[in-house]
């Protein structure tokens, strides 16, 4: 009996988490039933998916950090095509050359997001206004420098070939990338549940004022988990490179309104102080479905925006329809 | 600026009480200005042959869609919200207005009506999600462009399409001598001065500032906050209307650009993403900065491509200077 309630509590707190992975596999079985061939009927079609979800899922590591924390980060885009720039520029196709350029690669990436960071705690600048000014800023660096003669066509150079095998490779027909994105998902939930630094993030995203009257550093931990957003995104930045074979402008841009999606359907509030990393999975797994459900259904992508936008809305009107309703 | 009231007390006296309904103008308010001014004597400096009526004609004309996008950015951000489906909206009435207008005046007439049409329903739709149901604006307007995006992208799927050749010649022409869009601009700046100070003005500021406050003083929030989203809607609607006139095509991502740089116009303009204060006519100014950094970006000889970095930049400065001078008056209230 004990053993049933507490297995009933832990799903009506993680409702939203839940109803995510519920929608997912229904929509999934749906298919695999309509559409013999797909879904469960095709083990590559699933392999397809879960490269897919891996992609949404790592880009959307630091925006699920940054949200729970109260805050967004939409520097996302240009610190993702960023550091993918830098990394194919350091490297030129080459695999001895990774052993500086990647710790550089991720410490410039760390530097973004380490000036979003002191720009929101220090000069009091609401999140959106100030990583969206990065943005902006990074955008115009990497275009402007890229005209300087280091790129064609706003195409920069090769990623090593060894970063390729790892966001393209299988090993025993099981993509590298997902391996990956497991390990990161693990120690990012073991970040935000088991370290005193994952229950600051909450604690600030809930009430800043609450959390510095009782004695949390809300400046440093908000320049902490905006660094590590950076970091996050440059480690995404870099496994993108493999992913499309190189780097090029604006490869980030179809990636903010992704992450952000994938993050609220996976049950986070918008306005900080709950979500978690396995709900972000959810919701990256659910988008991933959608995605390639719609040109199977022969929907152009105007269709296919249509039902985002759809999805998104129904996703945080529930959530907030539940948080206000127990409120 | 005093405002009377009278209150009958139980016994019967008269009570008057009088009170500041609005702090007057300081010093802090005129930062929009004093960098407006600063850029655009940095571009006479630099040019000094610019500084005549064709530069300001040229201007006035390609920054009227940016202007527009603003105004309606503005609304939402005074109440404390934010419309990021300013984009879609102007993406699809960009697109109907190049695939669906054709030369005859009652067409042209009908569609008009229809895109403010399309932009009143966008509003309404923003309007209850955000205030009804209570969705957070961010998100709220971030779906609505996807869906919107979509349904541009249903109309046309490529930019293209043609302009309506008397439309075209109507905003073109100039009855009084000056062009429509710096009168556009006048008309938009005196409304805005006599809606500021209407009840439904008063309303916006006081959801913007906090909305407990003006709940418990009676103000209908549901309402306040649906028209500023339908004003808002309307604007985005007749921002793209205007540029498909002015570019002379339609384009299904014509919005995407608008979304942030409202937004960012408005901010460098005075407006705080905390909503209750701010100036439209502020804001009118900060998308004339944004403006002219990129001539300025142009003018310095540096490539076009850094103009993002200098308006990030510039964000940055003007937000900042923002902040120092709000908390700067807060202090002296307090010391008062």
């Amino acid at each position: 009996m004990s053993a049933i309630s507490s297995i009933r509590k832990f799903v009506d707190q993680n409702r939203s988490t839940f109803l995510c992975y519920v929608a997912m596999l229904a929509l999934l079985t749906a298919v695999s039933i309509l559409r013999p061939g797909f879904g469960f009927g095709d083990p590559k079609h699933l392999r397809a998916l879960l490269l897919q979800a891996s992609v949404i899922g790592l880009v959307s590591l630091g925006q699920t950090l940054v949200i729970i924390s109260g805050g967004a980060d939409l520097s996302l885009p240009w610190t993702v095509a960023g550091t993918a720039v830098m990394m194919t520029i350091f490297t030129q196709g080459q695999d001895e050359k990774m052993i500086w350029a990647i710790p550089v690669v991720l410490a410039g990436a760390s530097l973004i997001g380490l000036i979003n960071g002191l720009g929101v705690a220090y000069l009091g600048i609401a999140p959106m206004v100030m990583t969206l000014a990065t943005n902006n800023i990074l955008l115009g660096l990497v275009a402007g420098i890229g005209m300087g003669g280091v790129g064609t066509m706003g195409q920069y150079g090769q990623p090593p070939p060894f970063v390729v095998k790892l966001a393209t490779g299988t090993i025993g027909g099981f993509p590298y990338l997902v391996i990956i994105m497991v390990v990161l998902a693990a120690l990012v939930t073991i970040l935000l549940s088991h370290t005193g630094f994952g229950r600051r993030i909450y604690v600030i995203g809930t009430n800043p004022t609450v959390a510095r009257y009782s004695g949390v550093d809300v400046r440093g931990s908000t320049i902490g988990v905006y660094t590590l957003n950076g970091f996050l995104c440059g480690l995404a930045g870099i496994i993108m490179t493999g992913k499309f074979g190189r780097a090029y402008l604006g490869m980030g841009d179809p990636y903010l309104f992704v992450s952000f999606a994938a993050v609220i359907i996976g049950g986070a509030s918008i306005l900080g102080g709950s979500g978690s990393y396995v709900g972000t999975l959810g919701g990256a797994m659910l988008l991933a479905v959608l995605l390639s459900l719609l040109p199977v259904l022969n929907m152009p992508r105007s269709v296919q925006l249509i039902i985002y936008g759809l999805v998104v809305l129904f996703a945080v009107f529930f959530a907030t329809h539940r948080s206000t309703r127990r409120a | 600026m005093m405002s009377t009231e009278s209150i009958t007390l139980e016994s019967g006296k008269k009570h008057t009480k009088r009170y500041p309904v609005r702090p007057s103008i300081t010093v802090y308010d005129l930062v929009p200005l004093i960098l407006f001014i600063l850029v655009i004597s940095l571009i006479f400096i630099i040019k000094p042959r610019l500084a005549n009526v064709q530069f300001v004609e040229l201007k006035a004309n390609a920054g009227l869609t940016l202007v527009l996008a603003t105004a309606g950015q503005t609304l939402a951000l005074l109440t404390g919200g934010i419309d990021l489906s300013i984009g879609g909206v102007l993406s699809l009435t960009s697109s109907l207005a190049a695939t669906m207008m054709t030369d005859e005046p009652l067409n042209i007439l009908l569609w008009c009506a229809i895109i403010l049409l399309i932009g009143m329903g966008a509003g309404l739709i923003n309007g209850y999600v955000i205030a009804v149901l209570r969705v957070p604006p961010f998100i709220a307007t971030l779906a609505s462009w996807s869906i919107f995006n979509g349904l541009a992208l249903l109309v046309l799927e490529d930019p293209g399409g043609h302009v309506s050749e008397p439309l075209r010649a109507l905003v073109r022409s100039d009855p009084l001598g000056i062009p429509n869009s710096i009168v556009f601009i006048a008309i938009l700046i005196v409304a805005w001065l006599l809606f500021k100070r209407s009840k439904w003005g008063t309303r916006l500021y006081a959801v913007g500032s906090d909305e407990a406050k003006a709940y418990l003083n009676g103000t209908d929030i549901v309402r306040t906050k649906m028209l500023a989203y339908v004003l808002s809607g309307c604007f985005a609607a007749v921002a793209g209307l205007y540029r498909t006139v002015e570019v002379g095509l339609g384009s299904p991502i014509a919005g995407d650009p608008f979304i942030l740089t409202s937004a960012a116009a408005a901010l460098v303009g005075g407006m705080s993403l905390a909503g209750g204060r701010g100036d439209l006519v502020n804001s009118i100014l900060g998308a004339f900065i944004m403006l002219f950094i990129f001539d300025l970006i142009q003018f310095a000889g540096i490539s076009s491509f850094y103009t993002p970095m200098v308006q990030g930049l510039f964000l940055i400065l003007a937000v900042t200077l923002n902040t120092i001078g709000y908390r700067l008056q807060i202090r002296k209230a307090l010391e008062q």
